[in-house]
């Protein structure tokens, strides 16, 4: 596999050269069609320059949603505003790394410049005949290849001709699902959680979005609802319904009010599907019923000074009172209003065992209780998202969550997010949600958070939950590696301009390649947990090594070069001192060729390691006598020398007896001679 | 009682067999004996002020002194073997210098042998300590000072 670059564009000044066709102006803005999170440049598709495209660059740390570009970029509908090309480029303006999404111009502009923009209203029967059954084709398009809009409002509603004959829904990738969404498109649901913890939803989110701007389509303007805040408005969601809310007292014509029926009904199972729109345009009149979801006490439950008289709004006011909530749910009087006023008896019953298992199963009392709300509030609002003290969100919006906490640095966000992986929250909803199903996955990221090594912790949960989050080390702010193929090309880029005494590792690059290559590199990324420096190099450099080796490119001297500086403890951890100095000598010529399985195949050879290993084995061995054999000689030296002294006399001794015996036998000898 | 007396009676006559013997000899042996009185007075002398175990300074001293004096024994014992003769021989300045210079270069055997010896064996020693200290090192610039920790100090030095 040819590794990528981490850029797909080329940029030079004013302009950039996305994937050698299209052309982007930096200096010519299109503020007009510019997104929440995304700014519009004019962009000239050099193979086919008649075609009119225009650029949005992301312009916030946010994370784009990049797992449905492929797909969009695939797909060609008349309701859907073409994604022509999509890529990083280097955006020479702010300097820095972005994401691009290439789009086919709209002639005809925006349906509404912004949500307070009054339009002429479009005629329902020309509605219904000519621009709602190809947005509906949209949608059933969407859904049938897995995608969510999640973007769907009336400014972000284009007309792609200038006789605005064609209406097409815009761009959905440059934020977070329903990031950009006001409170009135969401379903309450959705609306509940906050809107970095929307998540992707499903149809149905979208149909609802669909009902809200064909309200504001058929009025020409924003419907009169006059809430001070989200909050108020979503209070009036929960408390009179969501048609109610929003149609109020507008004149609406007479065919559209079952259309918003249908499509604004707050109970799921009542909102029309795909089926029913389609039925509904095709000239068959339904009747849609708006229900209030819950059951209505006789009696108020007092929380906070205020007066609750359904389950759903009582979850709610716990959720926005937390420590209130804390006390509340432990005194017995909830208890008391669902068996007595609420007489659910059923509710009653699960609430207290819940109370009793949690309080078992979470020693740490600060934990306990935030579970505890957590938990009964899922069990109050059968439809609500999880709310855990100031965070709401629904299951599959937890890594945007997490993403967004990270790119805006929202370090009590990221401390909470821990808290609740750690106490599994997600097994918690599932607990309470019967169409909700715990998977597998999910249970890994409590054992990531329980395991916060390197190559794990809340950046591993952090990748597991964003497939397609670019890498957030430090090290690749200016690069955009989404991708495990564009991980060390990149840091072979990076290394060119970096101290090179900075550690070529961080916790972002180790869980990025633990996410993204699986297990090929456990033992790598296992051995860099290792407090012994020798071994953790060992990882460092085996971890690159495996993932040029299996992916590419053919060379990274800058790379090698970096790595080359912070290899002295692999060196040294070679016994043979004569090995060491033959190792430092070659290592040089082997960093030059920028192949880095080599290097560290010849710094970690397994026969010169044996070798190595007996020798010193064998040297330990030999000091140990040596050492004994000295210890043993200074021990009784005082002792040898007393014993010379004595040998010495005994020499003495001996010498003048020789020397007198031989004196007096050859007198004798004379003698008798 | 009979016994007693008979037993005691005996010794008596034993004793007056050996001093009679004794005069007997010492007709023969009394000129050497004066002589070497008066040749091995260094030897004596070694002999009162040497308190070791052994008494390697009289050994030392003794025997020379003994050599030094045995030309004038023998000169006594194959010439006139008379006591006037012995007082002779004994109080010769030469023979005397050349008596007490044997037990004086006894002396010097004595002062300095043992050191020199032990000195010896104390270089050969030193050497042999040297040698294995320069093996040790060889093995430490070798294998580096991880040849020097057992396991419990790699253990605890990893800590």
């Amino acid at each position: 596999m040819k590794p990528k670059s981490s850029i797909d564009s080329v940029s030079d000044g004013d302009c950039a050269l996305l994937k050698e066709r299209y052309r982007i102006f930096f200096k010519d803005r299109l503020t007009e069609f510019d997104m929440p999170n995304a700014k519009a440049y004019r962009t000239v598709d050099e193979k086919n320059p008649s075609k009119s495209v225009f650029t949005l660059i992301c312009d916030h740390p946010l994370q784009p949603r990049m797992q449905f570009a492929v797909v969009l970029k695939a797909l060609r509908h008349s309701g859907i505003l073409n994604l022509n090309e999509f890529g990083t480029l280097y955006w020479t303006p702010k300097a820095k790394t972005q994401m691009c999404f290439v789009y086919d111009m709209p002639l005809g502009g925006r349906v509404m410049k912004n949500l307070d923009d009054v339009i002429s209203p479009i005629p329902e029967k020309e509605y219904i005949s000519k621009y709602a059954p190809v947005l509906v084709s949209a949608l059933s398009e969407l859904t049938h290849r897995g995608i969510t809009h999640r973007a769907i409002r009336p400014d972000n509603l284009y007309y792609m001709d200038k006789a605005k004959t064609m209406i097409v829904f815009g761009d959905m990738l440059t934020s977070p699902p329903a990031y950009d969404q006001p409170v009135e498109f969401e379903v309450i649901e959705s609306a509940m959680s906050m809107k970095e913890g929307r998540g992707h939803g499903k149809l149905l989110d979208d149909l609802y979005s669909f009902g809200v701007t064909s309200l504001y389509i058929s009025i020409g303007r924003r419907p009169k609802i006059n809430f001070r805040s989200d909050e108020e408005l979503l209070d009036s969601k929960i408390r009179r319904g969501s048609y109610s809310t929003l149609v109020g007292e507008e004149k609406i014509p007479l065919s559209m009010i079952e259309l918003l029926k249908g499509l604004l009904s707050d109970n799921e199972e009542q909102r029309w599907n795909l089926d029913a729109l389609k039925m509904w345009l095709a000239g068959r009149r339904l009747s849609p019923m708006q229900t209030r979801a819950g059951k209505i006490s006789q009696r108020a439950y007092i929380f906070n000074g205020k007066e609750y008289f359904t389950t759903r709004e009582l979850a709610s006011a716990y959720a926005n009172n937390w420590s209130l909530a804390i006390e509340a749910v432990r005194s017995e009087k909830l208890l008391i209003w669902l068996f007595r006023g609420l007489e659910d008896k059923k509710l009653h019953d699960a609430i207290e065992s819940a109370i009793g298992a949690i309080m078992v199963k979470y020693p740490n009392i600060k934990v306990q209780n935030n579970v505890l709300v957590a938990k009964i509030c899922l069990m109050l609002d059968g439809n609500a998202c999880i709310r855990y003290k100031h965070l709401s969100f629904l299951p599959d919006g937890l890594g945007s969550l997490l993403a967004n906490a990270y790119a805006l640095n929202k370090q009590e966000d990221i401390n909470i997010i821990i808290e609740m992986l750690q106490a599994d929250i997600l097994a918690i909803y599932s607990e309470c949600r019967i169409n909700f199903t715990y998977k597998n996955s999910y249970k890994v990221l409590a054992s990531f958070i329980n395991h916060p090594n390197i190559g794990s912790g809340l950046e591993r949960c952090l990748y597991n939950l964003n497939e397609f989050l670019p890498c957030k080390s430090k090290f690749l702010e200016d690069e955009y590696v989404n991708e495990i193929n564009k991980l060390v090309p990149a840091m072979d880029k990076v290394a060119k301009t970096v101290d090179v005494k900075t550690w070529p590792m961080d916790r972002h690059i180790a869980a990025f390649i633990s996410e993204k290559f699986g297990n090929k590199a456990n033992d790598q990324v296992n051995a860099l947990r290792s407090e012994n420096l020798a071994i953790a190099t060992a990882g460092l450099l085996s971890t690159y090594a495996i993932l040029q080796w299996s992916l590419g490119p053919e060379s990274v001297h800058s790379l090698a070069g970096w790595l080359g500086c912070h290899i002295m403890p692999m060196i040294d951890s070679y016994h043979n001192k004569e090995r060491r100095k033959a190792i430092e000598n070659e290592v040089p010529k082997i960093i030059k060729k920028g192949y880095l399985p080599e290097l560290f195949n010849y710094l970690d050879n397994l026969e010169e390691r044996t070798k190595d290993y007996n020798g010193f084995m064998v040297a330990k061995s030999e000091y140990v006598t040596l050492k004994k054999e000295i210890e043993q000689f200074e021990m009784e030296f005082n002792k040898v020398n007393y014993e010379a002294e004595q040998l010495g006399m005994q020499v003495a001794t001996v010498s003048s007896f020789c020397i007198a015996l031989f004196t007096i036998v050859m007198l004798l000898l004379l003698r008798l001679m | 009682m009979s016994r007693k007396n008979k037993g005691e009676g005996t010794v008596l006559l034993s004793r007056l067999l050996l001093i009679g013997i004794l005069l007997v000899l010492s007709q023969f042996f009394l000129p050497s004996l004066i002589f070497l009185f008066f040749a091995l007075i260094p030897t004596i002398l070694s002999y009162i002020t040497d308190h070791s175990k052994i008494r390697y300074k009289w050994l030392c001293v003794g025997s020379l002194n003994t050599a030094g004096a045995m030309p004038y024994l023998f000169m006594l014992w194959f010439n006139d073997n008379s006591f006037s003769s012995a007082i002779e021989l004994a109080f010769d300045m030469g023979h005397l210098s050349i008596m007490y210079g044997a037990a004086f270069a006894g002396f010097l055997i004595y002062i300095i042998v043992p050191p020199a010896v032990a000195s010896y064996v104390q270089a050969s020693n030193q050497k042999r300590l040297v040698n294995l200290k320069d093996s040790l090192q060889r093995l430490i610039d070798v294998w580096g000072e991880g040849v020097t920790l057992n396991e419990e100090n790699i253990k605890s030095k990893k800590k």
